[in-house]
């Protein structure tokens, strides 16, 4: 492994990798940040273009892209309350607020720093650990995604709060959105209304794009409006309204949280198929349990905006372990830098450390790298990003943001029904929000219900409808177990406290 | 000139508008760049063998190429599309066989893709054949089917989609047989591999995502499918009795609108030929394990039809049940 890691140092250090490497996280933060524009689809977009580069470069590009993206999306959720990423939309909930604060640089630097920590430690664990949690990995077959999903579950169902019925209407209506498309089981449409252009179901970024961004940049521009009308436009100074940078050291009290967040989403990123999304809802949820300031959460608290961006970056590293050793892509993403790996003639499977140590390692080395870089990249991005949006008149800026959302809908697939359905969840998401119905829960139940019903579907086939299946392996049980505790927690506290009482 | 997104295609229009002004103009078709839909996502398959095909093509017939992704609903939205364009050669699209044969039965379709599409030329697709993980205990497909029938209701295995011919295949096969055993959908190949490395299903019936797997020494083949094995020594479909059953390969097809002039089919159909000899074309298609078809006129009809017979046949009989 050490003569693989110097040799992989020295393919890596050189300044066209690096070059490759910085480009890629600057075209990654960008596209990453344009609500409508994701990083696997700027990946696909860029693959072709790096044909002629040696490998190294043409791979680290492409993970440059990868970790951009992934950090990019913060920055228009926090700024604009308009997630770039499906990731981001945990973000949203503490990065809005604390921007409308006038603490927008902290909401930035903090979602910088937890990036970059998410990344590190997702790396490390991809470098040092990679066979080990792909064995694992593999072991979590369908009957274990279903206490595993349920366990993801009971931990966001305390991001809600008090609004549990909202909550869970919200949830429903994800969830039935979801059903749409051909059922994975039987092969015949359902609730396509005889169209067989919904036969795949609804696109994960329109709709997403349509629930977070439509609503806010019609009550943006109709704000704007109003000001305008009544003469009472505001001069506002950028720099006042930006706020002051984050000091590192604001942050090492919720070390904990970070380190907690970025092991989660270590786990849920190693396993293919749940994703990012899930694990940045997840650690929001968990943080909001074990915080000592759980009220906070929803109100710009850091420590939420620590959370979920440590752990959808906590995903990047461990999504790229099944892929490499198992050759199994999770993710769209990750299926496209299968086929780039592919067409460079290096095939991910269990041969590639013989086959190819030291360019695998100079991967390694390149992703370890791509995280420190994010820094200066990112900063230099944000700097101009959360001066210019204050300066451009609202109207021009929201304008242009609704003119993205739909031509950004139509990008994805070049396919006009992805626009109908990202206007249709912007009616949806604007009556939600009338009646002050969270939209959180209507995007996780949307991501989590195809995965949960196809893996419930599936091991109940295998078994051949024998429900045993789900208790039968230790993984299953020990998931089981912590969902049960998880939920019971609550109410068995109540009622020692309660005794307590009582007994005084 | 390869893109993916709107923004691209349009980009490369512009440019290779500028092109094609630059260029002398010649005398009938092609005077400007195609456009060329493909059916599947970008960086899969489909997109990647594309791309050094269209390349060649590009040179081939004298004209820019620009490939736009239209994806969905087994690339009958991509179908769909070239349908409705003007049959003048400069719209064309990527679609799969099985989206003329096995997607209009399950899907209700505006259009028929058999008769509303030019089908012009086959190129290249994925074999199949069913696959073990390497350490599983049996050594024959024989070995295989004689466990599963031992041992009712234990056995499963996966394939992709319920309404994929190889998920179809191997039900009827269970029905001829005798055989009580469980076949569980999974939504891709990478999907389907992740539960027979993880020992959740005995085998996969497998659509083209086996191969690198067996490549890797992770899994092994047990039957081809297709009319010759894709491993030496791996029995055919055919040696094992059910030569009814052979796909013959489920190739990607490039298609034209409807009544598209019979001399422009033709001057598509040489350049095609030409390019999909091409080098590079070659060796990313042996990278990805694909079968070359190269099929055009007669030839591909008459494939068409026999596998839309056999999809016929499978589907009818598993409505049965």
């Amino acid at each position: 492994m050490l003569e693989n890691l110097e040799a992989g140092f020295f393919i890596i250090m050189q300044w066209q990798n690096i070059l490759a490497i910085v480009c890629g996280l600057y075209m990654g933060c960008t596209i990453g940040a344009l609500p409508g524009l994701s990083p696997s689809m700027a990946i696909a977009l860029a693959a072709p273009f790096t044909f002629g580069l040696p490998p190294v470069a043409a791979i680290s590009f492409l993970l440059g892209i990868y970790k951009g993206g992934v950090y990019g999306g913060s920055i228009s959720a926090i700024l604009l309350c308009t997630p770039g990423t499906p990731e981001a939309a945990a973000t949203l909930f503490d990065g809005y607020p604390l921007s409308q604060q006038g603490r927008a640089r902290h909401a930035l630097d903090a979602a910088l720093y937890a990036s970059i920590g998410g990344d590190l430690i997702g790396t490390v664990i991809l470098v040092t650990a990679a066979p080990f949690v792909a064995h694992y990995a593999l072991k979590i077959g369908p009957a274990e995604m279903v206490p595993m999903i349920l366990l993801a579950m009971t931990i966001i169902i305390t991001t809600l709060g008090q609004e549990k019925i909202r909550g869970f209407i919200a949830a429903t209506l994800g969830a039935i959105i979801a059903l749409v498309g051909v059922d994975p089981v039987l092969g015949s449409t359902r609730l396509t209304f005889n169209n067989y252009e919904l036969s795949d179901g609804i696109s994960l970024i329109p709709f997403l794009v349509g629930l977070f961004a439509i609503p806010e940049v019609i009550a943006t521009l109709i704000n704007a409006w109003n000001e305008r009308r009544s003469g009472k436009e505001k001069e506002i100074n950028p720099i006042e309204i930006q706020g002051e940078r984050l000091k590192l050291r604001e942050i090492i009290p919720y070390t904990r949280t970070i380190i907690q967040s970025a092991l989660v989403g270590c786990c849920l990123g190693a396993l293919p198929g749940l994703g990012s999304t899930a694990a940045a809802f997840t650690c929001y949820g968990l943080a909001k349990k074990t915080s000592k300031h759980p009220e906070k959460f929803g109100k710009g608290s850091i420590e939420g905006l620590l959370a979920c961006e440590t752990g959808n970056n906590g995903t990047c590293g461990p999504a790229l372990i099944p892929l490499l050793t198992l050759g199994i892509p999770g993710s769209s993403t990750t299926a496209v830098l299968f086929g780039a790996l592919l067409i460079y003639g290096i095939i991910p499977g269990p041969k590639i450390f013989i086959d190819n140590g030291p360019m695998v390692y100079a991967i390694f080395i390149g992703l370890l790298l791509g995280g420190f870089l994010l820094y200066p990249v990112a900063t230099s991005i944000i700097r101009y990003a959360a001066k210019g949006i204050y300066k451009i008149n609202k109207g021009i800026l929201f304008g242009a943001i609704l003119l993205l959302c739909f031509t950004g809908s139509y990008a994805i697939h070049n396919n006009i029904i992805d626009v109908y359905s990202m206007a249709a969840a912007g009616v949806l998401s604007c009556i939600l929000r009338y009646f002050s119905i969270p939209l959180g829960p209507t995007l996780i139940a949307f991501i989590l219900e195809p995965i949960m019903e196809r893996s419930f579907r599936q091991a109940l086939m295998i078994s051949g409808n024998q429900y045993e299946i789900f208790f039968t392996s230790p993984i299953a049980l020990v998931l089981w177990g912590l969902a049960a505790a998880i939920l019971l927690w609550g109410p068995v506290k109540a009622l020692l406290v309660h005794k307590r009482i009582a007994a005084s | 000139m390869h893109f993916k997104t709107g923004y691209g295609s349009i980009l490369a229009l512009s440019f290779s508008l500028i092109l094609a002004g630059t260029q002398c103009a010649f005398a009938g078709y092609p005077e400007k760049p195609i456009k060329v839909y493909y059916g599947y996502s970008a960086g899969g398959t489909c997109h990647t063998s594309l791309q050094p095909l269209m390349k060649a093509f590009e040179k081939e017939i004298g004209t820019p190429v620009v490939l736009v992704e239209k994806k969905g609903a087994s690339a009958t939205i991509c179908g769909g599309a070239v349908s409705k364009a003007k049959p003048d050669g400069y719209t064309l699209g990527v679609i799969k066989a099985t989206t003329i044969t096995t997607a209009p039965h399950v899907l209700k379709l505006p259009y028929s893709p058999s008769t509303d599409l030019t089908h012009i030329y086959a190129y290249a697709g994925p074999p199949s054949g069913f696959a073990v993980r390497a350490d599983a205990p049996w050594n024959s497909w024989k070995e295989y089917t004689a466990y599963a029938k031992e041992n009712p209701g234990k056995v499963a295995w996966t394939a992709v989609g319920t309404t994929g011919t190889q998920f179809l295949v191997m039900k009827y096969i269970g029905e001829q047989e005798g055989i009580q055993w469980n076949g569980v959908p999974a939504q891709g190949g990478s999907a389907a591999m992740k539960l027979v490395l993880g020992g959740q299903v005995t085998g996969y019936a497998g659509s083209g995502s086996h191969i690198p797997q067996i490549k890797s020494g992770n899994a092994r083949e047990l039957l081809d499918f297709g009319d010759k094995p894709s491993f030496e020594g791996v029995p055919t479909i055919a040696e094992e009795g059910y030569p009814q059953l052979t796909i013959h390969g489920e190739p990607y097809i490039i298609v034209g609108p409807k009544e598209l002039p019979a001399d422009i089919e033709k001057q598509i159909i040489t350049a095609l030929e030409k390019a999909s000899q091409d080098q590079l074309y070659l060796n990313i298609v042996e990278k990805l394990d694909m079968q070359p078809a190269n099929l055009s006129g007669k030839p591909l009809e008459e494939m068409l039809s026999s596998s839309g017979k056999l999809v016929d046949m499978l589907l009818q009989s598993s409505k049965q049940k």
